[in-house]
């Protein structure tokens, strides 16, 4: 495993525990131990894109920095065995 | 990946309700003819796509047909 794979699947980590927490938050919206690990997940996730973009490219479109070139053509695409 | 926006692309304001209409418009997305069909078959021809160009198109357009 690359290092750009580490760092993604750090990632879907983060995003798989947002995810729970967001299911779990639709019906115990007044939960505050929840909501304390969501931002804290939140944050953690956020910094870790942060990184993966700089370094590797977009995940979304929106995410595209370059003025020179459209980078979210770029392979690998998840399809793709490599990207994973 | 999917994730949802809770916005509308576009303002919706329907001054006649007309549940005909309606019953068609539905069929056009969810129908065995309809948008999500279509949106379907764009993204699993990405899979076969040789062109990173139309790898993105395929992938754009498949998403925008599910929305």
């Amino acid at each position: 495993m690359n290092d750009r794979q580490k760092l993604l699947r750090i990632i879907q980590i983060y995003d798989f525990s947002i995810k729970e927490l967001n299911l779990y938050l639709d019906t115990h919206p007044g939960c505050a131990a929840a909501l304390q690990y969501y931002q804290k997940y939140k944050e953690l996730r956020n910094k870790a894109y942060e990184q993966y973009i700089r370094q590797y490219g977009p995940i979304t479109t929106d995410q595209v920095t370059s003025t020179e070139q459209w980078t979210w053509i770029n392979s690998p695409w998840p399809w793709e065995r490599s990207a994973n | 990946m999917w994730s949802y926006e809770k916005k509308l692309q576009y303002p919706v304001n329907i001054k006649n309700p007309n549940p005909k209409l309606a019953k068609a418009i539905i069929t056009q997305l969810g129908g065995p003819d309809g948008e999500l069909a279509a949106s379907l078959r764009y993204l699993n021809q990405r899979y076969v796509m040789p062109y990173p160009e139309l790898k993105g198109l395929l992938t754009d357009i498949g998403i925008s047909l599910s929305l």
